[in-house]
């Protein structure tokens, strides 16, 4: 095991790995997002008190858990960074930010959208949204350091530390948020808990989940694989991988 | 070539730096008063913006004050680190035997005591004036005491992160906001708690809480991003 | 499936309009975020192999040039 993280701390060898990988997980990515998407919109009953707006739920809800993951992997790679000073490392870390950023917005967008039908307003300021749109400042700050520095060694060092302290920072944000709302909560709307979800829209649910963490993967090493081409164009074994292709 | 004296204890360390920093400070009074002038502007933009009416102000004031004193604290520590990394003292820091998290937490408080320390002492002047009942004056004061050295910490990061850079002050802010969110909140909530005649000890603990853990976690993250920023 | 028909599909009894705005802006950006570094990729491939034929020109043309010094 771990000697099949040290290899991946190559760049050749990662290279060779993720380009096979990519090559097959791709097409399953885009399988399993139609097929959820198609289970979840078409297939699962509405729901009793929104509707069919609730369908809304299978691209909000995974692309909200998915960047709140991907913040918690770029901040790991951060630290295997500064630790290590491992290359691939920073290379994961500048692949995970944009992609991050990305899908907070849209979970943005749709909770929004979602939001129109269900509680008459297009953007309510309640904890969960309020939450989200501090990450996609973070994610947006990781971004903007990352483009600051001209050294790209220094670049990803500062934005490690950065995100190492937003990962601490995220549940305090997340507590402190939740509290606010709680303090503020008009009288006559009540965001009440999630009730139990009904295992018929559970289980397209989870694999939308599946599927964005899927697509999430495959964005992260297509973005590095890119990258890691461009800073090590004057290496030897991409020469020669050019060569024999 | 590293002179022959013995090492200094920690203590006469950031001591050292304390002083040092705190009289460059102290040297050019408008370093003291310019946040402090800029606080006063901005909450006057308020009624000016919001309108007169004295229970509408004072029902926004604890809001009001706290996101004014966040805004000009990001002012401020644009310029923490930046004179020190200009004129070289920063690298001098840096490669001193001494710990550099040490020495750049005695700085950030002796940046503290001269822009968040005020700021939070002339703090019920201006509640006053936007009409804030006098039971949250004090709290007022508290919550910004305490608050101002949670904001002045991360403002630190921002700089340590940020000195490199051209017209990085901007960057600066779009950083540090999302950190300085749950103490803007534990802060308006203590002075509004106040107000209405609770008990806001719960929601100063928890500034307080900030407060210790940012002392103890954030100069080790200032002094890893200001040898980024020297490195870079 | 829930629906019997296109139409209803496409109607979601009323909040259609929300529903697919919200597929629809999803589905954008997850294309694009694919798309992006696809494309990017080969454009590096494409220099790449520029550059080796570049090489392969130059390297020619060296030998060449040393014979006819001899």
């Amino acid at each position: 095991m771990w000697s099949f993280i040290h290899k991946m701390g190559s760049p050749p060898w990662f290279f060779r790995f993720s380009g096979a990988l990519v090559r097959w997980l791709l097409p399953l990515n885009v399988g399993l997002l139609l097929a959820g998407a198609f289970w979840g919109l078409l297939v699962a009953p509405p729901d009793f008190r929104q509707g069919n707006s609730y369908r809304i739920i299978y691209i909000h809800v995974p692309a909200a858990v998915v960047a709140l993951a991907g913040y918690y992997v770029m901040a790991l790679a951060g630290a295997v960074s500064l630790i290590w000073r491992i290359k691939m490392a920073d290379i994961t870390m500048r692949a995970v930010a944009p992609v991050g950023a990305v899908l907070t917005g849209i979970a943005l967008l749709t909770g929004a959208i979602w939001g129109k039908p269900t509680w008459g307003a297009w953007w309510v300021w309640d904890a969960r949204i309020t939450s989200m749109l501090i990450l996609l400042f973070l994610y947006l700050g990781v971004v903007a350091l990352f483009e600051a520095y001209e050294n790209k060694t220094a670049a990803a060092r500062a934005c490690a530390v950065l995100t190492l302290v937003g990962t601490v920072n995220i549940p305090i944000i997340y507590k402190s948020v939740d509290w606010w709302y709680s303090l503020h909560q008009p009288a006559s709307i009540k965001f009440t808990g999630e009730s139990a979800i009904d295992s018929s829209m559970l289980y397209p649910l989870l694999l939308m989940i599946l599927a964005f963490y899927c697509l999430f993967a495959v964005t992260v090493l297509l973005n590095m694989r890119t990258e890691l081409v461009w800073t090590h164009r004057e290496s030897g074994w991409l020469k020669q991988w050019v060569g024999d292709a | 070539m590293p002179s022959e004296q013995p090492l200094l204890s920690l203590r006469a360390v950031f001591a050292r730096q304390f002083y040092r920093h705190a009289r460059s400070i102290l040297a050019s009074p408008s370093d003291v008063a310019n946040p402090l002038l800029f606080f006063f502007m901005v909450i006057t933009l308020f009624p000016l913006g919001l309108g007169p009416d004295p229970d509408r102000l004072a029902a926004m004031a604890p809001g009001i004050l706290w996101v004014v004193a966040l805004l000009a604290s990001l002012m401020v520590s644009n310029r923490l680190f930046a004179s020190d990394f200009e004129d070289g003292s920063l690298e001098q820091l840096a490669l001193a035997p001494y710990p550099l998290a040490l020495t750049a937490l005695a700085e950030v408080m002796a940046h503290w005591l001269a822009t968040g320390f005020i700021l939070a002492g002339v703090s019920p002047l201006f509640g006053v004036m936007l009409g804030l009942p006098g039971d949250g004056l004090l709290v007022l004061a508290v919550s910004l005491l305490l608050g101002t050295m949670c904001l002045t910490l991360i403002g630190a990061l921002g700089s340590a992160l940020t000195v490199n850079i051209r017209r990085g002050g901007l960057l600066l802010s779009l950083l540090i906001i999302p950190l300085n969110v749950p103490v803007l909140i534990f802060g308006t909530s203590a002075v509004r708690e106040a107000v209405i005649g609770g008990n806001p000890e719960s929601w100063l603990a928890l500034i307080g809480g900030l407060a210790l853990g940012s002392l103890v976690v954030l100069p080790i993250a200032v002094a890893a991003a200001l040898r980024v920023s020297l490195d870079s | 499936m829930y629906f019997d028909s296109l139409s209803a599909v496409w109607h979601m009894d009323g909040h259609g309009l929300y529903v697919w705005m919200a597929y629809a802006l999803t589905t954008l950006p997850l294309v694009l975020m694919v798309w992006f570094p696809i494309r990017k990729m080969r454009q590096h491939w494409r220099w790449l192999e520029a550059e080796q034929r570049r090489r392969a020109a130059v390297s020619g043309n060296q030998t060449t040039d040393a014979e006819s010094a001899i």
